[in-house]
């Protein structure tokens, strides 16, 4: 069988690094196996390993003063107050127990918090400022016209349409 | 999309020069990146570093001795095998965009900002070695210094070196933040560094050249999460959309035509507004194939009409020969019922009636009639063939048997006197029929005079009235319109309403309503009560139908006032009443210009209009685009404003709000936040807002100044990873630096 394009393979020969001498590499160079991880899986396992650690911590400090109840620096726990996110705090705290004063930040914590600004109200067909909701479809919608496009969508299309700026219902 | 806009087409935007268009292609391969033949010039100078911007967007690799990196690809690796030559070909960067093929089969490295995928790292490194054209043997004999992301999880980075020194045996390594990399470049010591790029927004306070990374902080939107809200908010604009959209395409889209805007909500308010949507509104061609109608030439199509008529005329002569068989079949039989008729003259009547028997006929008169009909016929036919105009006279039937009373008949006649009576009363009704159409035709004739005299005399009594009954019509239609829809929603009083009738009906108990005495069943003495099953029916055949005749009745009316009505023009008809010229919709979906679906052209057209300002918006409001963070500029507020203790510090910081990566490259950016962020600091805050020289490459080349300046000093001695340290310390080891990330 012929190929049909042999300039394209042709062009992809030359271009394949897979073959070329790559004197600079170490030649027992085995990659370890199962080394790609997706960021999920990566901060997984950093909780994972936090909570290890502070439990070991907590048996240490248990271990050396009995009694001796040492608080959380307050200080510490205003710093804390601003970010919001519940988990972020938890896993904040379990830093803070390190007792480092403040929480190191992490790839997991440095999210920035929800806006304590009131959201805008945007027409969702058309991006222009929005006056109205439609009760039936909680689509918002600039005027009268918009309002008779929404009336006349199809099933699912609404959600999709709610699903752009995450205020569709999701069942799980 | 607005009903009509097809057939009204003003005379205003028929003027108007067309649009113009902005075309996306597929993307093209730019050739083979040529590997650089100079290695000489850096073989063995342990003091000149490779300095690698590893970013989610591209890659670049440079020396740290030159002023811009040496080669920029997107940070993907499509290994995919070729069945034809059975062999799996492993390309990297914009190689991997060579074709089709290898194109959808391109991995990124990365997993939103964090390397994630080593497989494709590897070969990116390959690749960039290979394009330095290092030629070392036992590793490349040269320190790295890579950027990575802000807070990059311990992993990634252990994996990295892990794979650095093992793989390519470099002497050491520098790890860096690409912004702060970007800010050294651009001689900042104090202040906020804002970094808006592909996958993610940071925000990083630096103090005394130092990044403050216990306030750092990221927001989860960029430019690959801008392309995806383009890409959903187009594909819910253009559903049913002709043409494939490629990625690239809409990547294309974001980068040339979105821009900031100044003030959003202003700005976005009159965003469609038709007087001046064209300066905004971009035409967006996809490609198309045109469907050509095939042009006939002049001879060809007098060709066409000849062989019509030669086909015609055989057809005909077809005809006529049939025809003038028939004839002669039907000459044949009245002789041979005329030779019938004579014979049976001479013979019994038993024997007569047994000949007309034989031959299918039940007495003479039938046979007479036969032959006359026959003879009347072939008179007919001949004429025909003649060219002879037959006047059409018809004679008026006798029944002279009607006259005669039953007693002077016999039971024969009697018979036929009843056939008689029959057909005479079929003809008396005939006549009664055709004498009512003349009738009728003369009433319509008359009041088309009389409504012409009226039109005549009173133009604008006419045209009032005319229009008032145009107008109640459209309300008719129009309430009927309502009633279906709202009989669509379960919860409209129009559906409760027929939901309690129904149930009315078939409830056999007695309503409360009726009293003693008067409960008799009194349904069906009034008519109306039976309008009761038209109102419940779900499709009501005779609104239906109903609907037709007020449609048949709207058309005549409209075409009237069409030709009578100066003032009424197309744009008045009901189903223009959605004139696309005042539609917003229209405005979004099609900018200033009718649209006509048959034209391909126009049908494989996107308008981007507000989406030019929307999608780069979320940057300052991530909620429209459903993340539940703060706007960057919120985000710097509350560092600056609540987070910074020392007032002296954080007005220094206000003096430096610097802009780096791909988004900040977008018309407008800086005015914006310059903008807003006046409207929130205090009063007199001496604010400063800067961009980077390059916002892409200055990471690269910050990343080069430093290794330059410092290689061989304390700072580089206190930031690089030596490979006696890895081997010592493990691959987990790391140093914290001015530019670097700290122990997490």
């Amino acid at each position: 069988m012929a190929p049909s394009n042999p300039s394209a393979t042709m062009m992809h020969e030359s271009l394949d690094i897979a073959l070329l001498d790559k004197p600079f590499k170490s030649a027992t160079w085995k990659p370890a196996p199962r080394r790609n991880k997706n960021l999920k899986q990566v901060l997984a396992e950093v909780n994972r390993a936090q909570a290890a650690s502070i439990m070991a911590s907590q048996a240490n400090t248990d271990a050396n003063n009995t009694g001796d109840n040492t608080p959380i620096p307050e200080s510490a726990l205003a710093g804390l107050s601003a970010r919001a996110t519940a988990a972020q705090q938890a896993s904040a705290l379990q830093k803070l127990s390190l007792a480092s004063g403040q929480p190191a930040p992490t790839y997991g914590n440095i999210d920035a918090a929800p806006s304590l600004h009131p959201a805008g109200h945007w027409c969702d067909l058309t991006g222009l400022p929005a006056s109205y909701t439609d009760p039936k479809t909680k689509l918002r919608y600039a005027n009268k016209e918009v309002y008779g496009v929404i009336r006349g969508l199809g099933q699912g299309v609404a959600d999709q349409y709610l699903a752009v700026r995450g205020a569709n219902v999701v069942l799980k | 999309m607005a009903p009509g806009a097809a057939e009204t087409s003003a005379p205003s935007s028929a003027a108007k020069p067309p649009p113009t268009l902005y075309h996306v292609s597929e993307p093209k391969f730019l050739g083979e990146t040529p590997q650089s033949d100079d290695y000489r010039r850096f073989a063995g100078r342990k003091e000149v570093a490779i300095v690698i911007d590893n970013g989610s967007w591209n890659t670049r690799v440079g020396w740290s001795t030159e002023s811009s990196p040496r080669i920029s690809f997107p940070p993907v690796l499509s290994k995919y095998r070729d069945r034809k030559v059975n062999r799996v070909f492993t390309l990297v960067g914009n190689d991997a965009y060579a074709d089709s093929n290898s194109r959808t089969a391109a991995k990124n490295a990365f997993d939103n900002d964090v390397v994630s995928n080593f497989d494709v790292m590897e070969s990116i490194f390959d690749y960039s070695f290979l394009k330095l054209g290092i030629s070392n043997d036992n590793g490349v004999g040269h320190p790295i210094v890579l950027t990575e992301t802000l807070c990059n999880p311990n992993y990634t980075r252990k994996t990295m070196s892990e794979l650095l020194f093992e793989a390519y045996s470099v002497p050491s390594i520098v790890y860096g933040i690409d912004s702060l990399f970007s800010y050294h470049y651009n001689g900042g010591t104090n202040g906020l560094v804002v970094s808006a790029s592909h996958s993610t927004t940071h925000l990083i306070p630096v103090v005394n050249s130092r990044g403050v990374m216990s306030m750092a902080t990221r927001l989860n939107w960029g430019g690959s999460q801008a392309v995806d809200f383009l890409t959903k908010l187009l594909a819910l604009k253009y559903s049913g959309f002709p043409s494939k959209v490629y990625q690239p395409q809409l990547e294309s889209l974001f980068l040339e035509h979105c821009y900031i805007s100044r003030d959003y909500k202003a700005e976005m308010s009159g965003y469609l507004e038709m007087g001046t949507l064209d300066e905004r509104d971009r035409v967006i061609q996809f490609p198309y194939t045109e469907i050509v109608k095939e042009q006939k030439t002049e001879e060809e199509l007098a060709k066409i009409a000849e062989r019509r008529k030669e086909s015609g005329r055989r057809l005909q002569e077809q005809a006529a020969k049939m025809r003038l068989e028939k004839l002669k079949k039907k000459e044949e039989e009245v002789v041979y019922y005329h030779s019938l008729l004579e014979r049976g003259k001479g013979e019994t009547k038993k024997n007569f009636a047994r000949m007309l028997e034989n031959d299918g006929f039940r007495d003479e008169a039938q046979l007479e009639k036969r032959i006359k009909e026959l003879e009347k016929s072939i008179r007919r036919s001949r004429n025909k063939d003649l060219g002879i105009e037959e006047e059409e006279e018809e004679e008026v039937p006798t029944f002279p048997l009607l006259e005669i009373a039953d007693e002077n008949l016999t039971e024969e006649e009697i018979k036929q006197k009843r056939a008689q009576r029959l057909a005479k009363s079929n003809y008396e009704a005939r006549l009664r029929l055709r004498a009512e159409k003349e009738k009728e035709r003369e009433r319509q004739r008359l009041e088309a005079e009389k409504e012409e005299e009226r039109r005549n005399n009173d133009l604008e009594g006419w045209i009032a009235e005319k229009r008032a009954m145009h107008e109640g019509i459209v309300a008719k239609l129009k309430e009927r319109e309502l009633k279906k829809t709202q009989l669509s929603d379960r919860k409209s009083l129009a559906s409760l309403n027929r939901m309690k009738a129904i149930a009315h009906l078939a409830s056999d108990e007695p309503t409360r309503k009726r009293r003693r005495g008067n409960d008799e069943d009194t349904f069906g003495a009034d008519d109306d009560d039976w309008a009761i099953y038209r109102d419940i029916a779900a499709v009501n055949e005779e609104e239906e139908e109903e609907d037709e005749e007020m449609q048949t009745e709207l058309k005549s009316l409209e075409a009237q006032l069409l030709r009578y009505d100066p003032d009424f023009s197309e744009d008045n008809l009901a189903g223009a009443k959605s004139d696309w010229n005042k539609s917003l919709i229209h405005a979004f979906l099609r900018g200033t210009r009718p649209f006509d679906p048959e034209n391909q052209a126009e049908a494989n057209q996107m308008h981007l209009n507000v989406e030019r300002i929307r999608v780069p918006e979320a940057i300052f409001e991530p909620s429209m685009a459903g993340v539940d963070q703060a706007g960057i500029v919120e985000i710097a507020k509350e560092m600056l404003i609540s987070r910074f203790t020392d007032e002296k510090q954080s007005e220094r910081i206000y003096r430096d709000i610097f802009l780096t990566g791909g988004y900040a490259m977008f018309k407008g950016f800086e005015d914006r936040m310059r903008d807003t962020l006046m409207s929130m600091l205090p009063f007199e805050a001496p604010l400063g807002v800067r961009t980077a020289k390059d916002p892409l490459l200055d990471a690269w080349r910050g990343a080069a100044l430093w290794s330059k300046t410092n290689v061989g000093q304390a700072a580089w001695k206190g930031a690089a990873i030596t490979r006696a340290e890895y081997m010592e310390k493990g691959s987990d080891y790391m140093k914290e630096h001015n530019l670097g990330n700290v122990m997490g």
